[in-house]
Protein backbone atom coordinates (compact mmCIF):
# COMPACT_ATOMS: atom_id res chain seq x y z
CA UNK A 1 0.00 0.00 0.00
CA UNK A 2 1.38 3.34 -1.00
CA UNK A 3 0.89 5.28 2.20
CA UNK A 4 2.54 8.65 2.34
CA UNK A 5 3.84 9.61 5.74
CA UNK A 6 3.10 12.88 7.39
CA UNK A 7 6.07 15.27 7.40
CA UNK A 8 8.14 14.30 10.49
CA UNK A 9 7.80 17.62 12.31
CA UNK A 10 4.01 17.52 11.89
CA UNK A 11 3.77 13.86 12.80
CA UNK A 12 5.81 14.56 15.94
CA UNK A 13 3.65 17.48 16.99
CA UNK A 14 0.51 15.54 16.29
CA UNK A 15 1.69 12.48 18.21
CA UNK A 16 2.49 14.62 21.21
CA UNK A 17 -0.73 16.58 21.00
CA UNK A 18 -3.22 16.23 23.83
CA UNK A 19 -1.72 13.05 25.22
CA UNK A 20 -2.31 14.10 28.79
CA UNK A 21 -5.64 12.37 29.22
CA UNK A 22 -6.52 10.15 32.17
CA UNK A 23 -7.12 6.45 31.81
CA UNK A 24 -10.76 5.38 32.08
CA UNK A 25 -11.70 4.62 35.65
CA UNK A 26 -12.30 1.03 36.66
CA UNK A 27 -15.67 2.07 37.98
CA UNK A 28 -16.71 3.38 34.58
CA UNK A 29 -15.41 0.30 32.79
CA UNK A 30 -17.19 -2.04 35.17
CA UNK A 31 -20.45 -0.11 34.98
CA UNK A 32 -20.41 -0.07 31.20
CA UNK A 33 -19.44 -3.71 30.98
CA UNK A 34 -22.31 -4.62 33.28
CA UNK A 35 -24.73 -2.69 31.13
CA UNK A 36 -23.58 -4.58 28.07
CA UNK A 37 -24.05 -7.92 29.73
CA UNK A 38 -27.40 -7.18 31.32
CA UNK A 39 -29.25 -4.60 29.24
CA UNK A 40 -32.01 -6.07 27.10
CA UNK A 41 -31.62 -5.84 23.37
CA UNK A 42 -33.68 -3.13 21.82
CA UNK A 43 -36.83 -4.36 20.22
CA UNK A 44 -36.98 -3.91 16.49
CA UNK A 45 -40.67 -3.78 15.89
CA UNK A 46 -42.09 -4.16 12.45
CA UNK A 47 -45.44 -2.98 13.70
CA UNK A 48 -46.44 0.24 12.08
CA UNK A 49 -47.10 2.69 14.85
CA UNK A 50 -47.71 5.90 13.05
CA UNK A 51 -49.93 7.97 15.24
CA UNK A 52 -51.35 11.41 14.88
CA UNK A 53 -51.89 13.41 18.00
CA UNK A 54 -53.95 16.45 18.56
CA UNK A 55 -54.54 16.98 14.91
CA UNK A 56 -57.54 18.36 13.16
CA UNK A 57 -60.79 17.35 14.74
CA UNK A 58 -61.62 13.70 14.55
CA UNK A 59 -64.81 13.29 16.52
CA UNK A 60 -65.46 9.73 15.72
CA UNK A 61 -66.41 7.26 18.39
CA UNK A 62 -68.32 7.67 21.55
CA UNK A 63 -70.25 10.84 22.06
CA UNK A 64 -69.04 12.47 25.21
CA UNK A 65 -66.21 10.05 25.72
CA UNK A 66 -63.34 11.36 27.74
CA UNK A 67 -60.30 11.16 25.58
CA UNK A 68 -57.82 9.78 28.01
CA UNK A 69 -55.36 7.84 25.99
CA UNK A 70 -53.37 5.15 27.64
CA UNK A 71 -50.75 2.82 26.41
CA UNK A 72 -49.16 0.46 28.86
CA UNK A 73 -45.59 1.37 29.57
CA UNK A 74 -43.12 -1.05 28.08
CA UNK A 75 -40.75 -2.08 30.84
CA UNK A 76 -38.71 -4.12 28.37
CA UNK A 77 -37.92 -1.05 26.37
CA UNK A 78 -34.44 -0.28 27.63
CA UNK A 79 -32.74 2.95 28.22
CA UNK A 80 -31.23 3.81 24.90
CA UNK A 81 -27.63 3.62 24.05
CA UNK A 82 -27.24 7.35 23.55
CA UNK A 83 -26.04 8.61 26.90
CA UNK A 84 -26.20 12.35 26.30
CA UNK A 85 -28.50 14.66 28.22
CA UNK A 86 -31.85 15.86 26.88
CA UNK A 87 -30.45 19.30 26.14
CA UNK A 88 -27.48 17.83 24.26
CA UNK A 89 -29.76 15.59 22.21
CA UNK A 90 -32.01 18.52 21.37
CA UNK A 91 -29.08 20.68 20.36
CA UNK A 92 -27.97 17.85 18.13
CA UNK A 93 -31.42 17.71 16.56
CA UNK A 94 -31.23 21.48 16.08
CA UNK A 95 -27.83 21.22 14.43
CA UNK A 96 -29.19 18.65 11.99
CA UNK A 97 -32.21 20.77 11.08
CA UNK A 98 -30.47 22.13 8.02
CA UNK A 99 -30.26 18.64 6.55
CA UNK A 100 -34.05 18.59 6.18
CA UNK A 101 -35.36 20.15 3.02
CA UNK A 102 -38.97 21.44 3.02
CA UNK A 103 -41.03 19.81 0.28
CA UNK A 104 -43.31 21.36 -2.30
CA UNK A 105 -46.79 20.28 -3.35
CA UNK A 106 -50.47 20.77 -2.66
CA UNK A 107 -51.11 18.54 0.30
CA UNK A 108 -49.46 17.52 3.50
CA UNK A 109 -49.89 13.79 3.77
CA UNK A 110 -49.89 12.66 7.38
CA UNK A 111 -49.85 9.01 8.34
CA UNK A 112 -50.55 8.16 11.91
CA UNK A 113 -51.49 5.49 14.34
CA UNK A 114 -52.99 5.98 17.73
CA UNK A 115 -53.92 3.86 20.67
CA UNK A 116 -56.18 5.74 23.00
CA UNK A 117 -57.91 4.74 26.17
CA UNK A 118 -61.38 6.18 26.12
CA UNK A 119 -63.38 6.57 29.29
CA UNK A 120 -67.05 6.10 28.44
CA UNK A 121 -69.35 7.70 31.02
CA UNK A 122 -71.83 5.01 32.05
CA UNK A 123 -74.78 4.52 34.33
CA UNK A 124 -74.66 2.12 37.24
CA UNK A 125 -76.10 -0.59 35.00
CA UNK A 126 -73.27 -0.17 32.50
CA UNK A 127 -75.29 1.60 29.82
CA UNK A 128 -73.93 4.87 28.42
CA UNK A 129 -74.98 8.19 29.87
CA UNK A 130 -77.25 9.99 27.48
CA UNK A 131 -76.21 13.10 25.58
CA UNK A 132 -78.48 15.32 27.63
CA UNK A 133 -76.51 14.53 30.78
CA UNK A 134 -73.18 15.92 29.62
CA UNK A 135 -72.81 17.97 32.79
CA UNK A 136 -72.47 14.69 34.68
CA UNK A 137 -69.79 13.24 32.45
CA UNK A 138 -66.89 14.39 34.54
CA UNK A 139 -68.07 12.73 37.75
CA UNK A 140 -69.72 9.72 36.16
CA UNK A 141 -68.49 6.18 36.43
CA UNK A 142 -66.53 5.21 33.33
CA UNK A 143 -65.66 2.15 31.40
CA UNK A 144 -62.20 2.43 29.87
CA UNK A 145 -61.26 0.80 26.61
CA UNK A 146 -58.58 1.29 24.01
CA UNK A 147 -59.49 2.89 20.76
CA UNK A 148 -56.90 1.97 18.17
CA UNK A 149 -56.83 4.31 15.23
CA UNK A 150 -54.77 4.05 12.10
CA UNK A 151 -55.30 6.87 9.70
CA UNK A 152 -54.06 9.12 6.97
CA UNK A 153 -54.78 12.75 6.33
CA UNK A 154 -54.32 14.90 3.28
CA UNK A 155 -54.45 18.49 4.42
CA UNK A 156 -54.10 21.36 2.01
CA UNK A 157 -50.83 23.21 2.36
CA UNK A 158 -53.07 26.23 2.86
CA UNK A 159 -54.39 24.70 6.06
CA UNK A 160 -57.69 23.15 6.97
CA UNK A 161 -59.58 26.27 5.89
CA UNK A 162 -59.01 25.19 2.32
CA UNK A 163 -61.71 22.57 2.94
CA UNK A 164 -60.30 20.20 0.36
CA UNK A 165 -58.60 17.81 2.74
CA UNK A 166 -59.70 14.36 3.71
CA UNK A 167 -58.93 11.72 6.23
CA UNK A 168 -59.21 7.97 6.37
CA UNK A 169 -59.66 6.25 9.70
CA UNK A 170 -59.68 2.70 10.89
CA UNK A 171 -61.02 2.39 14.39
CA UNK A 172 -60.82 -0.77 16.41
CA UNK A 173 -61.63 -1.18 20.10
CA UNK A 174 -59.55 -3.16 22.52
CA UNK A 175 -60.34 -4.14 26.08
CA UNK A 176 -58.73 -2.24 28.90
CA UNK A 177 -61.04 -3.46 31.64
CA UNK A 178 -64.22 -5.49 31.84
CA UNK A 179 -65.43 -7.80 29.11
CA UNK A 180 -66.53 -7.50 25.53
CA UNK A 181 -70.10 -7.68 26.79
CA UNK A 182 -69.44 -4.68 29.07
CA UNK A 183 -68.05 -2.83 26.09
CA UNK A 184 -71.05 -3.58 23.97
CA UNK A 185 -73.38 -2.58 26.78
CA UNK A 186 -71.59 0.77 27.00
CA UNK A 187 -72.39 1.33 23.34
CA UNK A 188 -69.04 0.38 21.87
CA UNK A 189 -69.11 -2.19 19.13
CA UNK A 190 -66.38 -4.70 19.83
CA UNK A 191 -66.31 -5.77 16.20
CA UNK A 192 -63.62 -5.56 13.52
CA UNK A 193 -62.00 -2.29 12.44
CA UNK A 194 -64.37 0.34 11.11
CA UNK A 195 -63.14 2.22 8.06
CA UNK A 196 -64.36 5.73 7.36
CA UNK A 197 -63.32 8.51 5.04
CA UNK A 198 -64.21 12.01 6.12
CA UNK A 199 -63.56 15.51 4.82
CA UNK A 200 -61.30 17.90 6.68
CA UNK A 201 -62.31 19.74 8.72
CA UNK A 202 -64.95 17.45 10.11
CA UNK A 203 -68.35 18.92 10.64
CA UNK A 204 -69.87 19.32 14.02
CA UNK A 205 -68.58 20.50 17.34
CA UNK A 206 -65.68 18.85 19.05
CA UNK A 207 -66.74 16.36 21.65
CA UNK A 208 -65.08 14.96 24.70
CA UNK A 209 -62.67 16.08 27.36
CA UNK A 210 -59.03 15.36 27.70
CA UNK A 211 -57.02 15.00 30.85
CA UNK A 212 -54.61 17.36 29.12
CA UNK A 213 -57.34 19.98 29.32
CA UNK A 214 -56.14 21.31 26.03
CA UNK A 215 -57.78 22.27 22.81
CA UNK A 216 -56.32 19.71 20.47
CA UNK A 217 -59.53 19.54 18.52
CA UNK A 218 -60.45 22.29 16.11
CA UNK A 219 -64.19 22.68 15.62
CA UNK A 220 -65.17 22.85 12.00
CA UNK A 221 -67.81 25.51 12.35
CA UNK A 222 -65.83 28.46 13.65
CA UNK A 223 -63.35 30.04 11.21
CA UNK A 224 -62.13 32.39 13.93
CA UNK A 225 -61.52 29.75 16.52
CA UNK A 226 -58.15 30.54 18.15
CA UNK A 227 -56.87 27.06 17.41
CA UNK A 228 -57.70 27.43 13.76
CA UNK A 229 -55.84 30.74 13.63
CA UNK A 230 -52.85 29.31 15.47
CA UNK A 231 -49.77 28.55 13.36
CA UNK A 232 -49.03 25.68 15.73
CA UNK A 233 -52.45 24.06 15.51
CA UNK A 234 -53.28 24.79 11.88
CA UNK A 235 -49.97 25.43 10.16
CA UNK A 236 -49.45 26.72 6.66
CA UNK A 237 -46.20 27.68 4.98
CA UNK A 238 -47.06 31.36 5.31
CA UNK A 239 -47.98 31.13 8.96
CA UNK A 240 -44.82 29.24 9.77
CA UNK A 241 -42.69 31.66 7.77
CA UNK A 242 -44.00 34.47 9.97
CA UNK A 243 -42.72 32.85 13.17
CA UNK A 244 -39.48 34.08 14.70
CA UNK A 245 -36.49 31.76 14.36
CA UNK A 246 -34.58 33.10 17.32
CA UNK A 247 -35.28 30.59 20.12
CA UNK A 248 -36.16 33.08 22.88
CA UNK A 249 -38.52 34.98 20.60
CA UNK A 250 -40.07 31.76 19.34
CA UNK A 251 -40.57 30.57 22.92
CA UNK A 252 -42.35 33.83 23.70
CA UNK A 253 -44.47 33.37 20.58
CA UNK A 254 -45.52 29.91 21.72
CA UNK A 255 -46.47 31.33 25.11
CA UNK A 256 -48.59 33.98 23.36
CA UNK A 257 -50.23 31.30 21.28
CA UNK A 258 -51.15 29.35 24.40
CA UNK A 259 -52.69 32.45 25.95
CA UNK A 260 -54.65 33.17 22.79
CA UNK A 261 -55.99 29.65 22.95
CA UNK A 262 -56.86 30.12 26.64
CA UNK A 263 -54.36 27.51 27.66
CA UNK A 264 -52.14 27.85 30.71
CA UNK A 265 -48.51 28.58 29.94
CA UNK A 266 -47.02 25.45 31.43
CA UNK A 267 -43.98 23.38 30.63
CA UNK A 268 -46.19 20.55 29.44
CA UNK A 269 -48.18 22.82 27.17
CA UNK A 270 -45.02 24.37 25.73
CA UNK A 271 -43.69 20.96 24.87
CA UNK A 272 -47.07 19.75 23.65
CA UNK A 273 -47.39 22.74 21.34
CA UNK A 274 -44.09 21.99 19.66
CA UNK A 275 -44.93 18.31 19.36
CA UNK A 276 -48.37 19.09 18.00
CA UNK A 277 -46.98 21.37 15.32
CA UNK A 278 -44.95 18.48 13.96
CA UNK A 279 -47.90 16.12 14.31
CA UNK A 280 -50.37 18.21 12.33
CA UNK A 281 -48.12 18.50 9.32
CA UNK A 282 -45.85 21.37 10.29
CA UNK A 283 -42.93 19.00 9.88
CA UNK A 284 -43.42 19.07 6.12
CA UNK A 285 -43.88 22.83 5.91
CA UNK A 286 -41.33 24.41 8.23
CA UNK A 287 -38.03 25.96 7.26
CA UNK A 288 -34.77 24.52 8.59
CA UNK A 289 -34.34 27.69 10.64
CA UNK A 290 -37.69 27.23 12.35
CA UNK A 291 -36.99 23.55 12.91
CA UNK A 292 -33.69 24.41 14.54
CA UNK A 293 -35.29 27.05 16.75
CA UNK A 294 -38.09 24.70 17.83
CA UNK A 295 -35.63 22.13 19.12
CA UNK A 296 -33.71 24.84 20.93
CA UNK A 297 -36.94 26.10 22.52
CA UNK A 298 -37.57 22.60 23.83
CA UNK A 299 -33.98 22.38 25.08
CA UNK A 300 -34.66 25.51 27.15
CA UNK A 301 -37.79 24.17 28.85
CA UNK A 302 -36.85 23.88 32.53
CA UNK A 303 -36.61 20.31 33.72
CA UNK A 304 -36.57 18.71 30.28
CA UNK A 305 -35.09 15.26 30.70
CA UNK A 306 -34.25 12.32 28.56
CA UNK A 307 -36.26 9.23 29.45
CA UNK A 308 -35.83 6.25 27.25
CA UNK A 309 -35.34 5.09 23.75
CA UNK A 310 -38.29 3.88 21.77
CA UNK A 311 -38.89 2.28 18.46
CA UNK A 312 -41.79 3.53 16.37
CA UNK A 313 -42.44 1.67 13.15
CA UNK A 314 -38.79 0.77 12.94
CA UNK A 315 -37.88 4.36 13.66
CA UNK A 316 -35.66 4.73 16.66
CA UNK A 317 -36.45 7.72 18.79
CA UNK A 318 -35.51 9.21 22.10
CA UNK A 319 -38.19 10.33 24.54
CA UNK A 320 -37.54 13.66 26.19
CA UNK A 321 -40.03 15.05 28.62
CA UNK A 322 -41.11 17.32 31.45
CA UNK A 323 -43.20 16.51 34.51
CA UNK A 324 -45.90 18.70 35.88
CA UNK A 325 -49.00 18.17 38.00
CA UNK A 326 -48.91 14.40 37.97
CA UNK A 327 -48.23 14.06 34.27
CA UNK A 328 -45.19 13.80 32.10
CA UNK A 329 -45.36 15.07 28.57
CA UNK A 330 -42.82 13.53 26.27
CA UNK A 331 -41.70 14.32 22.79
CA UNK A 332 -40.06 11.51 20.85
CA UNK A 333 -37.42 12.66 18.45
CA UNK A 334 -34.85 11.36 16.04
CA UNK A 335 -31.98 13.80 16.57
CA UNK A 336 -30.05 12.48 13.58
CA UNK A 337 -32.88 13.36 11.22
CA UNK A 338 -34.07 16.37 13.18
CA UNK A 339 -37.54 14.87 13.31
CA UNK A 340 -40.28 14.54 15.87
CA UNK A 341 -41.61 11.00 15.62
CA UNK A 342 -44.37 11.22 18.16
CA UNK A 343 -45.33 12.01 21.70
CA UNK A 344 -46.49 10.42 24.91
CA UNK A 345 -48.28 11.60 28.00
CA UNK A 346 -47.58 9.57 31.11
CA UNK A 347 -49.25 9.52 34.49
CA UNK A 348 -46.66 9.96 37.23
CA UNK A 349 -47.05 9.64 40.98
CA UNK A 350 -50.22 8.74 42.79
CA UNK A 351 -53.34 8.76 40.72
CA UNK A 352 -56.62 7.27 41.83
CA UNK A 353 -57.49 5.92 38.41
CA UNK A 354 -54.22 5.00 36.75
CA UNK A 355 -51.04 3.49 38.12
CA UNK A 356 -47.81 5.43 38.16
CA UNK A 357 -46.04 5.12 34.84
CA UNK A 358 -49.15 4.53 32.80
CA UNK A 359 -48.69 6.00 29.36
CA UNK A 360 -51.70 8.23 29.19
CA UNK A 361 -51.43 9.12 25.55
CA UNK A 362 -49.18 7.95 22.81
CA UNK A 363 -48.89 8.84 19.20
CA UNK A 364 -46.53 8.85 16.31
CA UNK A 365 -46.72 10.29 12.86
CA UNK A 366 -45.01 11.08 9.62
CA UNK A 367 -45.73 13.99 7.33
CA UNK A 368 -44.74 14.54 3.71
CA UNK A 369 -45.75 16.92 0.98
CA UNK A 370 -47.67 15.38 -1.93
CA UNK A 371 -49.13 16.81 -5.07
CA UNK A 372 -52.50 15.07 -4.87
CA UNK A 373 -54.86 13.13 -2.68
CA UNK A 374 -57.19 10.22 -3.36
CA UNK A 375 -60.61 11.13 -4.70
CA UNK A 376 -63.25 11.81 -2.08
CA UNK A 377 -66.75 10.60 -2.82
CA UNK B 1 -10.70 -18.11 25.06
CA UNK B 2 -12.62 -20.58 22.96
CA UNK B 3 -13.29 -24.16 24.01
CA UNK B 4 -10.04 -25.41 22.53
CA UNK B 5 -8.12 -23.08 24.79
CA UNK B 6 -7.07 -20.68 22.05
CA UNK B 7 -7.57 -16.96 22.19
CA UNK B 8 -10.94 -16.21 20.62
CA UNK B 9 -10.88 -14.07 17.51
CA UNK B 10 -12.88 -10.87 17.35
CA UNK B 11 -15.23 -12.54 14.92
CA UNK B 12 -15.86 -15.33 17.41
CA UNK B 13 -16.43 -12.86 20.20
CA UNK B 14 -18.90 -10.95 18.06
CA UNK B 15 -20.71 -14.13 17.11
CA UNK B 16 -20.96 -15.29 20.69
CA UNK B 17 -23.11 -14.34 23.64
CA UNK B 18 -23.04 -11.28 25.87
CA UNK B 19 -20.12 -12.56 27.89
CA UNK B 20 -18.12 -13.00 24.70
CA UNK B 21 -19.00 -9.48 23.69
CA UNK B 22 -17.92 -8.27 27.12
CA UNK B 23 -14.51 -9.75 26.36
CA UNK B 24 -14.36 -7.61 23.26
CA UNK B 25 -15.18 -4.65 25.48
CA UNK B 26 -12.34 -5.60 27.84
CA UNK B 27 -10.02 -5.84 24.88
CA UNK B 28 -10.75 -2.51 23.23
CA UNK B 29 -12.63 -0.18 25.59
CA UNK B 30 -9.50 1.52 26.89
CA UNK B 31 -8.15 2.05 23.38
CA UNK B 32 -11.36 3.63 22.17
CA UNK B 33 -11.56 5.69 25.34
CA UNK B 34 -8.05 7.09 24.94
CA UNK B 35 -8.75 8.08 21.36
CA UNK B 36 -12.07 9.70 22.25
CA UNK B 37 -10.62 11.44 25.30
CA UNK B 38 -7.87 13.01 23.22
CA UNK B 39 -10.49 14.36 20.92
CA UNK B 40 -13.30 15.46 23.21
CA UNK B 41 -12.08 15.09 26.79
CA UNK B 42 -12.59 12.36 29.36
CA UNK B 43 -16.20 13.10 30.31
CA UNK B 44 -17.65 12.89 26.85
CA UNK B 45 -15.25 10.06 26.06
CA UNK B 46 -17.04 7.88 28.60
CA UNK B 47 -20.32 8.51 26.80
CA UNK B 48 -18.68 7.77 23.47
CA UNK B 49 -17.25 4.47 24.68
CA UNK B 50 -20.52 3.32 26.24
CA UNK B 51 -22.45 4.25 23.14
CA UNK B 52 -19.89 2.74 20.79
CA UNK B 53 -20.06 -0.67 22.41
CA UNK B 54 -23.82 -0.57 22.81
CA UNK B 55 -24.17 0.14 19.10
CA UNK B 56 -21.57 -2.44 18.25
CA UNK B 57 -23.52 -5.01 20.21
CA UNK B 58 -26.76 -4.14 18.49
CA UNK B 59 -25.12 -4.20 15.08
CA UNK B 60 -22.71 -7.04 15.60
CA UNK B 61 -24.30 -8.94 12.73
CA UNK B 62 -23.03 -6.20 10.43
CA UNK B 63 -19.40 -6.83 11.27
CA UNK B 64 -17.43 -7.98 8.27
CA UNK B 65 -16.25 -11.39 9.41
CA UNK B 66 -13.38 -11.38 6.92
CA UNK B 67 -11.73 -8.63 8.97
CA UNK B 68 -9.14 -9.86 11.42
CA UNK B 69 -9.69 -7.16 13.99
CA UNK B 70 -12.85 -5.45 15.17
CA UNK B 71 -10.90 -2.39 16.22
CA UNK B 72 -11.22 -0.40 12.96
CA UNK B 73 -14.95 -1.14 12.96
CA UNK B 74 -15.22 0.10 16.54
CA UNK B 75 -13.22 3.20 15.65
CA UNK B 76 -15.69 3.79 12.85
CA UNK B 77 -18.65 3.66 15.21
CA UNK B 78 -16.86 5.91 17.68
CA UNK B 79 -15.98 8.34 14.91
CA UNK B 80 -19.61 8.60 13.86
CA UNK B 81 -20.52 9.40 17.43
CA UNK B 82 -17.66 11.86 17.74
CA UNK B 83 -18.87 13.69 14.67
CA UNK B 84 -21.83 14.84 16.72
CA UNK B 85 -19.31 16.50 18.99
CA UNK B 86 -17.68 18.30 16.09
CA UNK B 87 -18.63 21.76 17.29
CA UNK B 88 -17.58 21.05 20.86
CA UNK B 89 -14.32 19.62 19.66
CA UNK B 90 -13.66 22.62 17.47
CA UNK B 91 -14.42 25.02 20.30
CA UNK B 92 -12.09 23.08 22.61
CA UNK B 93 -9.31 23.13 20.03
CA UNK B 94 -9.66 26.86 19.57
CA UNK B 95 -9.55 27.40 23.33
CA UNK B 96 -6.53 25.13 23.48
CA UNK B 97 -4.85 27.16 20.76
CA UNK B 98 -5.50 30.39 22.62
CA UNK B 99 -4.14 29.06 25.90
CA UNK B 100 -1.05 27.51 24.38
CA UNK B 101 -0.25 30.54 22.29
CA UNK B 102 0.30 32.41 25.51
CA UNK B 103 1.28 29.82 28.08
CA UNK B 104 2.21 32.31 30.76
CA UNK B 105 -1.03 34.14 30.32
CA UNK B 106 0.74 37.43 29.69
CA UNK B 107 2.97 36.82 26.75
CA UNK B 108 6.01 37.27 28.98
CA UNK B 109 8.93 34.95 29.34
CA UNK B 110 9.59 33.53 32.81
CA UNK B 111 12.49 35.35 34.38
CA UNK B 112 14.36 32.23 35.48
CA UNK B 113 14.43 30.80 31.97
CA UNK B 114 17.55 31.09 29.96
CA UNK B 115 16.88 32.82 26.68
CA UNK B 116 17.40 29.58 24.83
CA UNK B 117 15.05 27.60 27.10
CA UNK B 118 12.42 30.29 26.82
CA UNK B 119 12.47 30.29 23.08
CA UNK B 120 12.47 26.52 23.00
CA UNK B 121 9.51 26.28 25.35
CA UNK B 122 7.55 28.95 23.57
CA UNK B 123 8.50 27.34 20.32
CA UNK B 124 6.88 24.10 21.45
CA UNK B 125 3.87 25.90 22.87
CA UNK B 126 3.28 27.84 19.72
CA UNK B 127 3.70 24.79 17.55
CA UNK B 128 1.03 23.08 19.62
CA UNK B 129 -1.19 26.13 19.42
CA UNK B 130 -0.73 26.30 15.68
CA UNK B 131 -1.56 22.64 15.36
CA UNK B 132 -4.68 23.00 17.47
CA UNK B 133 -5.74 25.91 15.33
CA UNK B 134 -5.13 23.93 12.17
CA UNK B 135 -7.07 20.95 13.52
CA UNK B 136 -9.93 23.22 14.49
CA UNK B 137 -10.05 24.58 10.96
CA UNK B 138 -10.17 21.16 9.32
CA UNK B 139 -13.51 19.94 8.03
CA UNK B 140 -14.86 17.12 10.21
CA UNK B 141 -14.30 14.44 7.60
CA UNK B 142 -10.67 15.39 7.07
CA UNK B 143 -10.06 15.62 10.80
CA UNK B 144 -11.53 12.14 11.27
CA UNK B 145 -9.20 10.63 8.69
CA UNK B 146 -6.15 12.45 10.00
CA UNK B 147 -6.69 11.47 13.61
CA UNK B 148 -7.53 7.88 12.81
CA UNK B 149 -4.24 7.82 10.95
CA UNK B 150 -2.10 9.74 13.44
CA UNK B 151 -3.64 8.82 16.79
CA UNK B 152 -5.41 5.53 16.20
CA UNK B 153 -2.58 4.49 13.91
CA UNK B 154 -4.90 2.81 11.45
CA UNK B 155 -3.72 1.99 7.96
CA UNK B 156 -5.40 3.50 4.90
CA UNK B 157 -7.33 0.28 4.41
CA UNK B 158 -8.45 0.21 8.03
CA UNK B 159 -9.55 3.84 7.88
CA UNK B 160 -11.47 3.02 4.72
CA UNK B 161 -13.19 0.17 6.57
CA UNK B 162 -13.85 2.27 9.63
CA UNK B 163 -15.44 5.13 7.74
CA UNK B 164 -16.93 3.08 4.93
CA UNK B 165 -15.13 5.07 2.27
CA UNK B 166 -12.70 4.09 -0.45
CA UNK B 167 -8.95 4.01 0.05
CA UNK B 168 -8.66 6.68 -2.62
CA UNK B 169 -10.86 8.94 -0.54
CA UNK B 170 -8.73 8.28 2.50
CA UNK B 171 -5.65 9.20 0.50
CA UNK B 172 -7.11 12.40 -0.90
CA UNK B 173 -8.42 13.53 2.47
CA UNK B 174 -5.05 12.93 4.07
CA UNK B 175 -3.33 14.81 1.28
CA UNK B 176 -5.57 17.77 1.91
CA UNK B 177 -4.89 17.69 5.64
CA UNK B 178 -1.15 17.49 4.98
CA UNK B 179 -1.35 20.61 2.90
CA UNK B 180 -3.28 22.46 5.58
CA UNK B 181 -0.93 21.38 8.36
CA UNK B 182 2.15 22.18 6.32
CA UNK B 183 0.80 25.63 5.57
CA UNK B 184 0.06 26.17 9.24
CA UNK B 185 3.56 25.07 10.16
CA UNK B 186 5.15 27.32 7.55
CA UNK B 187 3.06 30.23 8.76
CA UNK B 188 4.28 29.61 12.28
CA UNK B 189 7.92 29.28 11.16
CA UNK B 190 7.68 32.57 9.34
CA UNK B 191 6.12 34.22 12.35
CA UNK B 192 8.77 32.75 14.62
CA UNK B 193 11.60 34.09 12.44
CA UNK B 194 10.01 37.48 12.55
CA UNK B 195 9.55 37.42 16.31
CA UNK B 196 13.07 36.24 17.02
CA UNK B 197 14.48 38.89 14.70
CA UNK B 198 12.50 41.54 16.54
CA UNK B 199 13.30 40.56 20.06
CA UNK B 200 11.09 37.78 21.43
CA UNK B 201 7.55 36.53 21.78
CA UNK B 202 6.53 38.95 24.47
CA UNK B 203 4.31 41.93 24.18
Amino acid sequence: MNEQKLPPHIAESLAAFNTDVPEPSDKFLLRTRNKLTTAPVRRTSTLSRVVRWGAVTVTVGVVGAIAISLLPADPKNPIGARPASAAAILREAAENAHEVEPGTGSYVHIQYQDKTLIGVPINEDGTPLSNDRQSEYQQAKKLYYYDNVVGEQWISVNGIDDMTGQETLRHSPELFEGTLADLEKAGISPGPPVFTMVPIPNQGPARGMSIRQDDSEIPAGDPNHPSRLSPFMNPTSDKLASLPTEPAALGARIEDDLRQRNQPVTKINMLATVSRLFGVGGDALMSPELREALFLVVADIPGIERFDQVDLAGRKGIALGVEEDGLRQEIIIDPDKSKVLGQRLIVVGDNQTFPNGTVAHSSSFTANITTSQPNVD
Amino acid sequence: MNYSGEESTDTELLAGDREDFAQLFDKYARTIYRYAARRVGPDIAEDIVADTFMRAFENRHKFNTSATSALPWLYGIATNLLRRQHRNETRALKAFARNYADPLGSGQVATDDTAEASVSRLDASNTTAQLAQALAALPAKQRDVLLLYAWAELSYAEIATALDISIGTVRSRLNRTRAVLRAAHNEFSTAKSFVIAHGGFGG
